[in-house]
């Protein structure tokens, strides 16, 4: 089923049907980035309802768009990306959408799906209780009703696997055109921000943070510093240190050589604002009502 | 219990783990660890090991009453609060514990909350452990070792491993490790890289698998097809199982009367009872002829499964097994409440808590006053019925005494 690629672009072997077909991402002109521009840009607005383009088309789309969004980085840009795939293949006929599951590996999921794999879409189907569901040897027999969701789940995360893509692979006539993409009423990343981590240099240019300071050096300060920037373990440490006595708050100088070297250990990276927000969404309020997130 | 018994406690403890090396837990640097003294279980948590060495430094040094791990990986596991840890994925724990599967015995005492009124389980006629037979408020009962009571613990363990978790949820015997608990039961510890990552609703759910909860069997049955079809024994999962029980319910049924304890409606059991061979050669096919339409008939084979599964409706502790930053008791470590040991299971069947979990000494000798006892093996000996005794016994069984509170020590002790 060739043409399984105008819905599901992001098959584990769409890159090969691209060369055949002689999808060249790199070689795009400036009519097609625009279109593409325009189209991801309807697309991040939330309209899910694109028509179906031809094969070729799609896969060009497809690994453009991807280009774009690493380009803005935004992880709600991301989510709805991932959704607008989604629910492609939750519409798609049902011999399209059993080739996406036999093509990433899952066969039929009628005879089975890997108990791990299922729980972990899980929550795309939760009235579908599992004690209702044949289960044997670690394989979830599922039921027809559930398999437009669970093909949602699947398209879902491999459309966005892999975001965002190292800038110094995407060409500057690509990032160039990313800025047409972003809805019109955009998202907002914080004033004079840049790149994925902007949002750390601007908490570490702020003074006078009330609360949840040692929180703050946990999740960003101290993997950024060391991980992200590569500094040595007194360096960020001073740099820490300088940082909470500029908000008025006493941290033993241990407890952040010891967090640091934790960090340095383990490689820990920061951690996404969207974790921050579920984690603990005290520190994220407070943050936002400073101007780092809006 | 006492700082002085906790003093001589904490003398013998220091002494096992002196003599003893305390394996380290998987992944150590990324657990968080708690300890505990003095009849409470954790004092001090958000401390963490980098390894196993500096850990078992901290055992022989001091010697805590209770020490307990995170289920839970954590990146930074020292960190409060807890959001801030960074939680990587979690093993999956399963609690089993006597009274929460309310495995009473008649060798079991119960004492109200209330009036202070107290017995032994056996001398309670008709009346349900856990309420008074006096004032009918809630009584605390207190479990002494019996050797029926365990074999049937270690059965609903061996189902739960076998039949949910190596049969249904395929995971192996390796990713599988059983712990007695210590006190009343056992942990059983799934440590699946598969299943490390599920998040608390996921874990709610196996649990529910399990214990079948809301499980309605009508969902197993096509109503549309005539005759009736519905789940075969050879099924996998839920509706095998649910076919398994009612053919075992129905041959080991003697009359309708038996059927009807079960749960099942009298008009159905008085057909099943007469036309009993052709219905389980139908059961095995997955025919279904006997059952009409009606709701109630469904109803009446959710019963009946319940009655029969071993964990349908029960106890499992769903708390346990969803809490993924729940701190449990580090295997092979002692337990403060019992002077047992918390520790790794490699032979279930011949397990016995009261004598291979027993590691403290006998001496000193501790006298005591027994407010009430049944007889016991404990150790490989035999103590009591004592009612209002004055006894010197040895430090193990004095320390499981007082610790269920049935016991006082008086300050005498002999070397």
């Amino acid at each position: 089923m060739r043409d399984a690629y105008r819905y599901f672009p992001f098959l584990p072997d769409a890159r090969v049907r691209a060369q055949q077909l002689g999808v060249n991402p790199a070689s795009a002109d400036e009519t097609i980035l625009s279109a593409v521009a325009a189209r991801l840009q309807r697309i991040l607005s939330g309209n899910y309802d694109m028509p179906l383009l031809s094969e070729k088309s799609e896969l060009l789309f497809f690994a453009l768009a991807r280009a774009m969004l690493s380009a803005l980085d935004t992880p709600l840009y991301y989510d709805r990306f991932g959704k607008f795939y989604a629910r492609r293949a939750e519409r798609a006929p049902s011999e399209y959408r059993m080739y996406l599951f036999s093509a990433t590996g899952l066969g039929d999921p009628r005879a089975g799906v890997p108990l791990a794999t299922y729980m972990s879409f899980r929550h795309v189907y939760p009235e579908t209780k599992l004690y209702h569901l044949p289960v044997s040897k670690g394989v979830v027999f599922v039921p027809n009703h559930v398999l437009p969701a669970l093909a949602g789940a699947v398209a879902y995360s491999l459309a966005v696997k892999g975001l965002p893509i190292p800038l110094d692979r995407i060409p500057e006539s690509i990032r160039k055109w990313a800025k047409q993409a972003v809805p019109k009423v955009s998202l907002p990343r914080g004033s004079g921000q840049s790149g994925r981590w902007g949002f750390i240099e601007s908490i570490l240019k702020l003074s006078g943070i009330p609360d949840g300071r040692k929180r703050i050096v946990l999740y960003w300060i101290m993997p950024y510093l060391i991980t992200v920037k590569g500094l040595d373990v007194d360096t960020a440490v001073s740099i820490a240190k300088e940082w909470a006595e500029r908000q008025g708050a006493k941290i033993l100088e241990s407890w952040l050589r010891s967090d640091a070297e934790n960090v340095k250990r383990k490689g820990l990276h920061p951690w996404s604002p969207q974790k921050v927000r579920a984690v603990s969404p005290d520190v994220f309020r407070m943050l936002q009502e400073m101007g780092v997130f809006q | 219990m006492s700082e002085l018994l906790a003093r001589v406690l904490k003398d013998a403890f220091r002494r096992y783990y002196r003599s003893h090396s305390v394996p380290a837990p998987p992944n150590i640097d990324e657990r968080e660890f708690g300890v505990g003294d003095y009849g409470r279980k954790i004092v001090r948590r958000h401390m963490s090991f980098a390894t196993e060495r500096e850990f078992q430094r901290y055992l022989r040094e001091e010697a805590p009453l209770y020490i307990s791990y995170s289920v839970g990986y954590f990146e930074r596991p020292e960190a409060t609060p807890m959001e801030a840890k960074g939680l990587k994925g979690a093993d999956l724990i399963f609690e089993f514990d006597a009274d929460e599967l309310g495995l009473f015995s008649p060798k079991d005492i119960w004492i109200c909350n209330h009036c202070g009124a107290k017995g032994f389980v056996s001398d309670l006629k008709g009346v349900r452990p856990g309420i008074c037979p006096r004032c009918k408020d809630p009584a605390k009962v207190i479990m002494f070792p019996d050797p029926e009571r365990e074999e049937r613990l270690k059965q609903e363990v061996d189902t739960l491993i076998k039949d949910f978790l190596m049969s249904d949820f395929g995971i192996s015997s390796r990713e599988i490790s059983v712990n007695f608990s210590g006190n009343r039961g056992y942990h059983i510890h799934v440590r699946s890289e598969a299943l490390r990552q599920l998040d608390k609703e996921t874990r709610v759910e196996l649990t529910e698998y399990i214990t079948g909860q809301s499980l309605d069997a009508r969902y197993f049955f096509d109503v549309t097809s005539v005759p009736m079809r519905g789940p075969k024994p050879s099924d996998p999962g839920w509706p095998g199982r649910i076919a398994r029980s009612v053919i075992k319910a129905i041959r080991s049924s003697k009359d309708v009367s038996d059927l009807v304890m079960l749960g099942v409606d009298p008009r159905m059991a008085r057909r099943i009872m007469r036309e009993r061979q052709t219905i389980l050669d139908g059961i095995l096919r997955g025919v279904w002829p006997f059952l009409s339409r009606e709701k109630d008939v469904f109803a009446s084979i959710t019963a009946l499964v319940r009655a029969l599964s071993p964990f349908m409706g029960k106890e499992i502790d769903a708390g346990t097994s969803a809490d993924i930053h729940r701190l449990i008791r580090v295997p092979g470590s002692l337990h403060g409440s019992t002077g047992l040991a918390a520790m790794p299971v490699s032979n279930l069947k011949s397990f016995d808590p009261y004598r291979d979990a027993v590691v403290l000494p006998e001496r000193p000798y501790l006298h005591l006053h027994v407010d009430m006892a049944p007889e016991f093996e404990f150790a490989g000996q035999t103590y009591g019925p004592y009612v209002d005794k004055n006894i010197e016994l040895p430090l193990h069984v004095s320390v499981f005494l007082i610790s269920k509170g049935v016991a006082r020590w008086s300050l005498a002790t002999r070397d």
